[in-house]
């Protein structure tokens, strides 16, 4: 027991004196300003542009919730994984225009973006919120998850709340030392543990475990074939998949953590190695997250809860205790590797949407002094959500990206509808996001379809309906579409 | 003032935008449509898990060939 302690603790040592140290050299060259210490001054390179896009996107959810929804649900978790992936269309479509008017008008987050558009402060204030609000619960989510990995694989060990407070603190210190330089960064190593890790792990299970491809497949055919169908043993019926896959098909560009990587590439080349290096990192993380899901069905059917397929899978004698650890600690990178970016992304939104847009004449080292003293205040918050373990802290994240969504028709209106004014954003947003939270904390599903897919529609009319009955701020539309349409051409871009 | 060869590919890219825009559509469609009819009493691996690779590395490469075209 001790000694499964003593490499716990040792094997989160480590990666945390490798992490620290590799914040600590981010900093050299670190300049001054808010797009220096939020966006990296828009120069980061195509390589670790990839690594931190996927190191964000990629949380803790993907070994411990997805594997547990293919433990429960079977193939359609690959399906609603993959179809994530597909909405990274949208990023083909947007990314450039994100990134070219990011640097046109020199936007630090995608609230900014939105309030500049609309010529309107407070569509950038209630983004912003809606951001915090939403965002704040699912980071708390994470971290609760670290600390349970922690205590499991320690026997106890090492307890929950030590758990949270080892990763609140690794957060909030690799997002602070020097902003998105110290967060890409550090998000590049724990994306390239995350997924040399899982690789690894992988082919040993399946190897040691089955013998092999051909009789881990046959094996699944023969005891859980209902579980290679749809809606296999229940849990993926239509209506819950269209209502898990739609808010998640629009999270590149609703989820602000995400979306403000746009910025951040050095060059359109550079966004194009981001968006290729990202999809066939989601491709090959998204396949074997599920195979450890159909592996834990087999090696380990009887668990009443599917959450606990990875980290029983990982505690089974075939897996050595160095491998599991290092599998712990790459769980452990998913996890913090989000929650460092949702605060700084959530930090800047503060600094820029909320206190900017109240202080209008606070200079910019005071703004930059605000966004950085919020960093660890939005860690200690989600901290306390964490440790209280509320039952709506988990209500609020299953929301989040459903929440989230209610932003999408705002963002697709900003750079396609030059009609779509700031009454309509701030009136859908707002119609949207109290929709969606109602029926959730509610249980309230009308005709059986989930929240998101209702909020969805309802926030969409309005923003039309409302747009079209208020006036919209033509010049900055025309400047901003046209400049859009021009440029977009000479970049070869759709 | 617009040239000639600047509106050519303006319409273009607009045919190509339709274009995809369709193509996207189709590949959501199947998405959606394929696991829950076709292959709905098909329970082995080249079922739903092939299709949703298939179908997953089809849609990636249709984005390559949207972004490979980037250029500064």
């Amino acid at each position: 027991m001790q000694i499964h302690t003593f490499y716990t603790l040792l094997a989160v040592g480590i990666w945390i004196i490798v992490g620290t140290l590799i914040a600590v050299a981010s900093r050299k060259g670190l300049g001054k300003g808010l797009s220096e210490y939020f966006i990296a001054n828009r120069k980061i390179s195509g390589f670790v542009s990839a690594l931190t896009y996927s190191a964000t996107t990629y949380s803790a959810f993907m070994m411990i919730g997805l594997a547990g929804f293919t433990y429960k649900g079977g193939v359609g978790a690959l399906g609603f994984e993959l179809t994530y992936l597909a909405g990274l269309m949208l990023v083909i479509f947007f990314g450039p225009r994100f990134w070219l008017v990011g640097k046109r008008f020199e936007y630090v987050t995608p609230a900014e973006l939105l309030g500049d558009r609309y010529q309107n402060k407070g569509v950038a204030f209630v983004a912003a919120a809606l951001c915090l609000i939403f965002l704040i619960p699912y980071s708390a989510v994470q971290l609760m998850g670290v600390a349970y990995l922690m205590e499991v694989l320690s026997y106890g060990g090492i307890p929950f709340i030590v758990g949270l407070l080892v990763a609140i603190i690794i957060a909030i210190v690799w997002a602070w030392i020097a902003g998105m330089r110290s967060v890409a960064w550090t998000d590049s190593l724990q994306a390239l543990v995350m997924i040399i890790t899982a690789i690894t792990i992988t082919f040993f299970i399946i190897y040691k475990g089955f013998g092999g491809f051909g009789n881990f497949f046959n094996k699944l055919e023969l005891n859980y074939s209902q579980w290679l169908t749809l809606p296999g043993p229940g849990f993926f019926s239509f209506k819950a998949y269209l209502g898990l896959t739609l808010p998640w098909f629009f999270f590149s560009i609703s989820n602000p953590q995400v979306s403000q990587r746009l910025f951040i590439p050095k060059s359109m080349h550079a966004l194009k190695q981001m968006c290729g290096g990202f999809l066939i990192f989601g491709f090959v993380y998204t396949v074997i997250t599920v195979l450890w899901g159909f592996s834990a069905r087999l090696l380990c059917p009887d668990l009443s809860v599917a959450d606990k397929a990875s980290p029983t899978l990982l505690a089974l004698p075939l897996i050595p205790t160095a491998l599991a650890l290092i599998a712990m600690v790459a769980i452990m990178a998913a996890a913090i590797s989000t929650i460092d970016s949702i605060m700084l992304s959530l930090s800047s939104m503060f600094a820029k949407d909320i206190y900017q847009n109240v202080k209008t004449k606070a200079r910019e080292e005071k703004v930059l002094w605000v966004g950085k003293f919020i960093i660890p205040v939005i860690g200690v918050t989600a901290f306390f959500f964490a440790r209280a373990r509320f039952g709506l802290i988990s209500t609020l994240s299953v929301a989040s990206s459903a929440g989230l969504l209610m932003m999408v028709p705002t963002i697709i209106g900003a750079f396609l509808w030059k009609r779509g004014t700031a009454a309509g954003a701030i009136a859908s947003m707002i119609v949207g996001a109290i929709i969606t939270a109602t029926m959730y904390i509610t249980k309230c599903y009308p005709l059986g379809h989930w929240p998101g897919v209702w909020g969805g529609i309802t926030c969409s009319v309005v923003f039309v309906g409302i747009s079209l009955l208020t006036r919209a701020p033509r010049e900055k539309a025309d400047e901003f579409i046209n400049y859009l349409d021009k440029t977009l051409l000479e970049k070869n871009a759709l | 003032m617009s040239t000639p060869t600047i509106e050519n590919k303006k319409k273009n890219f607009s045919k190509m935008r339709r274009g995809y825009l369709v193509w996207f559509l189709i590949l959501l469609g199947l998405d959606y449509i394929i696991p829950y009819t076709l292959l709905k009493n098909v329970p082995k691996i080249y079922g739903s898990f092939l299709f949703y690779v298939i179908w997953s590395l089809i849609t990636l490469i249709s984005m390559f060939t949207i972004f490979i075209r980037w250029r500064d």
